[in-house]
């Protein structure tokens, strides 16, 4: 079967690799050789990337020869952030990377797409997730009158706004739905990263002395806050979530942090890694290895916590309980994405880690020169594959 | 009266006057930066050696040579504007039009964007493009704020960035819904005077901001402003790429034109002109010899090439050039053949600007892969 398509996708790579660098690429998507996606084939990741400056969105795959190959790609008007499957569906929804304006909703089985532009007023943070059953959808906004974060609530067929809620502080990054139990109510969490940020003049951080960052739990019905912790040095910004989930174990929420503090030294040397319980509320793990104070992605693992540490080229992991476990060099780690049967897959700089057991397998990624990933990738879920 | 008399005249009445003197201290009043006409490259580097400049030599010709005068400039046209509201609402011409407003309205949106282009120290601290423009301006609630209007600056601050600064006095000077009654006049003059205000306290943080002189030793740390006025200058490219020519064109409706960031009053380009101007002198140098440290501008070419670094100097230069064939003489409404080319040559200088000109450099972007998000 993979090999009566390796033509093909000889074929997407070239024309991948042709149309990335000739510049020549259809305006928006127009990618007309998608291949479908069964439940037989080998992982796939959708992800976000660059070629010479020009952003990407598509999907990656990896093949039987120790490589992972672009197999669809939609050309981006500005860089991309985060990228999330809808539940059930074979649709991704790309968001623009902050400040944004624009999201992408296109399929894994055809060429369709579509582009919806946010209001004038507002800009996307990079994040979004789909409520369980896939009728909603849920990005984090800065108001740019205000400054105040905001939990834009879309239907997720047209991508129209809804309602728009507070978060409670301001420059929240990523959000995740809480697993059944944790909360009485459907609930959403969201890391307010807290970093003042002028989305009108671009990404400068101005008065990092003001620094707010905070976890926020959100009734996703209404809107209202049920919950906000905070961790003791404001500096450490809070901004990437996911979920360890193991039987009979209560779930633990990883938050990766990004360190803001003025001196370098107390910023290379300041924790990446935050635990969240219902029990016992939001704590940074106290000793950790010397990632260089920035976690640029988490991913929940088998055994506990993945974070992609590109400044240390590392991929640092630790046990549910927070205790550090051996770290996978990868120049220029960032995304992670896990799932039990695939492993840890780790992305860097024109290659990538897959972790099944103890034993990391290199993959090279077979793109045309300074293909650059960005921050996230997400592993596909097949179609009638469990959710 | 002559523009430096009408500053002085209006800033003893609004309590700025250490700020006027300030102002017209110094240099002339009409020290207004280069207009975007099409850049010759200078070669003069070819034949003359190129100084070696230090960090903090090239943040203070920043200062000195490429901020202070568009400060200047914007101080001067946003006051002129100003007065010219008070005194037409205070008195009515006869044969009233308003033209004249118009076009002190649009003299001030070119010095502004050329000083805010490259958003870089007190227009970042204050944040002064979200307090005078503020993008689109809401007319519902302009109308909303006209129903009991303030009457003092203090009071503007309770009142939304949609209703304030230049969009919303652009919208009362062109658009036919704008009411024109005494009441909108002074509400625009004390927007007016708030962008005016701003434009002062900009200018004094200019300054504030250029050495005395009587020093030779080397600031300890250069390098955080060095860093942010180079990250931001790549900031200033995307965002005439995107935000004011990409994205209007982008996400324009079948068979609508683009809704350009200033098309009420049709001077989109002059934005886009002054603003690639602000963005080219920082980077080429279009005339004449590199100067000595403290004599003149030093654009990025010129300090690269001060240290040898030629090919990203010549990167740059090419980059700049294409641009500035692609950008001169756009105007609107633009045909979308030539705009979709500015965006592409844009996107060339800011590969270039990220690739070779930051590493060379060694300013870490905030617009690369590891910072931080």
């Amino acid at each position: 079967m993979p090999m009566a398509t390796d033509p093909l996708r000889r074929h997407l790579l070239l024309r991948t690799s042709v149309l990335a660098l000739s510049g020549l690429a259809a305006r928006d998507t127009a990618w007309a050789g998608v291949r479908p996606l069964t439940k037989e084939d080998a992982p796939e990741l959708i992800a976000n990337w660059q070629v010479g400056g020009q952003a990407w969105t598509g999907r990656l795959r990896a093949g039987p020869s120790g490589h992972l190959q672009v197999v669809q790609a939609l050309k981006l008007p500005t860089r991309a952030h985060g990228c999330v499957q809808a539940p059930g569906r074979h649709e991704v929804l790309t968001v623009a990377r902050r400040p944004g304006d624009w999201l992408l909703k296109w399929s894994l089985d055809n060429a369709r797409s579509q582009r919806h532009w946010i209001e004038d007023d507002h800009v996307f943070n990079g994040h979004a997730v789909f409520s369980p059953d896939g009728r909603r959808v849920f990005t984090t906004e800065t108001h740019l009158d205000t400054g105040d974060g905001v939990v834009g609530v879309r239907d997720a067929h047209s991508l129209e706004r809804l309602a728009s809620w507070s978060t409670a502080g301001w420059d929240p990054h990523e959000l995740v739905w809480a697993p059944e139990g944790v909360f009485e109510r459907p609930t959403l969490m969201v890391a307010n990263g807290g970093i003042p940020y002028q989305p009108e003049t671009g990404r400068a951080k101005v008065g990092l002395d003001r620094m707010a960052p905070s976890l926020v739990a959100l009734d996703a019905t209404t809107g209202q806050v049920c919950g906000q912790w905070r961790l003791p040095d404001p500096r450490l910004s809070v901004r990437h979530l996911a979920w360890h989930q193991a039987p009979d174990q209560p779930p633990v929420l990883g938050v990766a942090l990004q360190a803001e503090h003025d001196d370098p030294s107390q910023r290379a040397a300041a924790p990446v890694l935050a635990l969240w319980r219902r029990d016992t509320g939001l704590q940074a793990l106290p000793a950790q290895p010397d990632l260089a104070g920035y976690g640029g992605a988490i991913t929940g693992t088998d055994t506990g916590f993945a974070i992609g540490a590109p400044r240390a080229h590392r991929v640092a992991r630790w046990t549910a309980r927070g205790d550090a476990l051996e770290p996978l060099a990868l120049p220029d780690a960032c995304p992670v994405a896990g799932r039990v049967g695939t492993g840890l897959w780790a992305g860097g700089r024109a290659s990538a880690r897959q972790l099944v057991g103890r034993t990391p397998q290199p993959w090279s990624i077979a793109t045309p020169d300074g293909l650059l990933l960005d921050n996230h990738w997400a592993l596909v879920t097949p179609r009638d594959a469990p959710p | 009266m002559n523009p430096t008399t009408v500053l002085r005249h209006h800033a003893a009445r609004w309590a700025l006057g250490p700020l006027v003197a300030l102002m017209v201290a110094g240099t002339s009043l009409a020290a207004a930066p280069s207009p975007a006409a099409e850049a010759p490259p200078s070669r003069t580097w070819q034949r003359q050696a190129v100084p070696y400049y230090t960090p903090s030599q090239w943040v203070d010709a920043v200062w000195h040579f490429h901020q202070r005068p568009r400060a200047k400039q914007f101080a001067l046209d946003a006051q002129t504007l100003a007065v010219l509201l008070e005194r037409t609402c205070a008195r009515p011409p006869a044969n009233d039009t308003p033209a004249q407003r118009r076009e002190a309205w649009s003299r001030t949106l070119d010095s502004w964007s050329a000083l805010s282009a490259v958003a870089i120290g007190p227009t970042l601290e204050r944040r002064s493009v979200r307090h005078i423009d503020f993008q689109p301006a809401r007319p519902a609630m302009i109308g909303q704020v006209l129903a009991s209007p303030p009457t003092r600056l203090d009071e503007l601050d309770r009142i939304g960035a949609p209703a304030r600064g230049l969009p919303a006095l652009e919208w009362w000077l062109w658009s036919p819904d704008a009411p024109q009654d005494a009441a909108a006049c002074q509400y625009a003059t004390l927007l007016a005077r708030q962008v005016a205000h701003e434009a002062l306290a900009l200018l004094q943080g200019v300054q504030a901001r250029i050495p005395d002189g009587g020093s030779d030793d080397e600031p300890a740390d250069a390098a955080p402003a060095f860093g942010e006025i180079v990250n931001q200058w790549v900031g200033a490219i995307e965002g005439l790429r995107w935000r004011e020519l990409g994205k209007p064109q982008a996400s324009a409706r079948l068979n609508q034109p683009p809704r350009f960031s200033r098309q009420l009053s049709g001077q989109s380009a002059r934005v886009w002109m002054a603003q690639w101007a602000a963005i080219r002198d920082l980077a080429v140098q279009t005339n004449g010899p590199a100067p000595q440290a403290g004599e003149g501008p030093i654009p990025l070419e010129t300090y690269l090439r001060g240290r040898g670094l030629n090919g990203p100097a010549q990167a740059l230069s090419q980059a700049v050039r294409d641009a500035d064939h692609h950008l001169k003489g756009l105007s609107e409404p633009a045909p979308a053949k030539r705009v979709r080319a500015a965006v592409r040559s844009l996107e060339q200088l800011k590969r270039v600007a990220e690739a070779q000109v930051a590493p060379a450099l060694q300013v870490s972007l905030g617009f690369s892969d590891a910072d931080g998000d």
